[in-house]
């Protein structure tokens, strides 16, 4: 699901592949909802990486802050 | 004591992992001040650019809300958020509060550019120091970097400009089905529009899956809903990301 790109951890479907989001935060055992639901991007189903506390957006898609802390 | 209308924005004080959000923080300022000094507006959430060179925690938005103060007022609330952001905010955060009354920006079509700028350029802060000191607004950085200065400035100037960004928060309904006009009789949404931008019907129903989310439209907060078979359907968060 991630791809490296020098030290970071980048999700590799981009910002609206809400399905793949939601089985990569289901696979992971990191995953925590962000503590602003302002902040959450996937309505049908909370726990998405796109709603994970530890994602950090670019302008096509998100890396993962944890992976990379790991 | 005349009052004046007060536009107030943070930004950037979480780090990764951290507990709160700009957002939580931003509106326990807008709690304290609705409770102990003046009627307050919704915070608008204010989606800047996102680039490698800046940065920021997680998503680039900044916060803003406004209310009516006095000068001794104004002074006096500024001190409060000077203290609580310094104390709530992340240890590696570089928070920026922006203040100032609307009477005193000299050029808003000046500073609404700005705004605007912040969604597709990296800005500096000696640009957004610059700015402040042209509109005459109050503009602070407080700690580490304080890159949150050009976002906080940039919130106060979209939500000036009144055609950016989403409502904080949601309205949720214990009703599965509920009339365009019952919608605009609980006083959180100033219109309901179709996605195309026109007027939504006031006696058509609409039918809510979960909740109700608004984006800040020509100074309106505004349910945006979609046509669904007869009946109206909220856009859903998916749908709103633009805003």
């Amino acid at each position: 699901m991630f791809e490296t790109v020098g030290e970071k951890f980048i999700f590799k479907y981009g910002k609206t592949a809400y399905d793949k989001a939601i089985e990569a935060a289901c696979d992971c055992p990191f995953f925590k909802l962000d503590c602003d639901e302002d902040e959450f991007v996937t309505s049908t189903k909370k726990d998405s990486c796109y709603n994970c506390l530890f994602r950090r957006w670019s302008c096509t898609s998100f890396s993962c802050m944890h992976k990379a802390q790991e | 004591m005349r009052k004046f209308k007060t536009y107030i924005a943070i930004d950037d004080t979480d780090e990764i992992g951290y507990f709160t959000s700009t957002g939580e923080i931003c509106e326990e300022i807008r709690e304290h001040v609705e409770r102990c000094y003046s009627k307050t507006t919704p915070i608008t959430r204010h989606q800047l650019l996102l680039h490698a060179d800046i940065p920021y925690t997680s998503h680039n938005s900044s916060m803003c809300f406004t209310c009516h103060l006095s000068e001794r007022e104004f002074e006096k609330i500024k001190l409060f958020i000077v203290d609580y952001v310094l104390s709530m905010s992340a240890s590696s955060s570089a928070p920026g509060i922006c203040m100032g009354f609307e009477k005193d920006i000299a050029d808003k079509n000046a500073f609404i550019e700005y705004g605007l700028d912040a969604k597709k350029k990296v800005l500096t802060k000696d640009e957004a120091y610059k700015m402040a000191r042209e509109q005459n607004l109050f503009l602070k950085e407080l700690k580490n970097r304080g890159d949150g200065v050009i976002g906080a400035l940039a919130g106060v100037a979209l939500r000036l400009s009144g055609n950016d960004g989403r409502i904080k928060g949601k309205i949720t309904l214990d009703k599965k089905s509920v009339s365009v006009k019952e919608i605009l009789d609980l006083g959180f949404f100033d219109e309901v529009r179709l996605s195309n931008g026109t007027m939504a019907d006031t006696n058509a129903m609409v039918l809510i899956k979960e909740y109700l989310k608004g984006v800040y439209l020509e100074h309106k907060s505004v349910l945006l809903v979609e046509e669904n078979n007869g009946f109206y359907k909220p856009l859903i968060k998916e749908n709103l990301l633009e805003f």
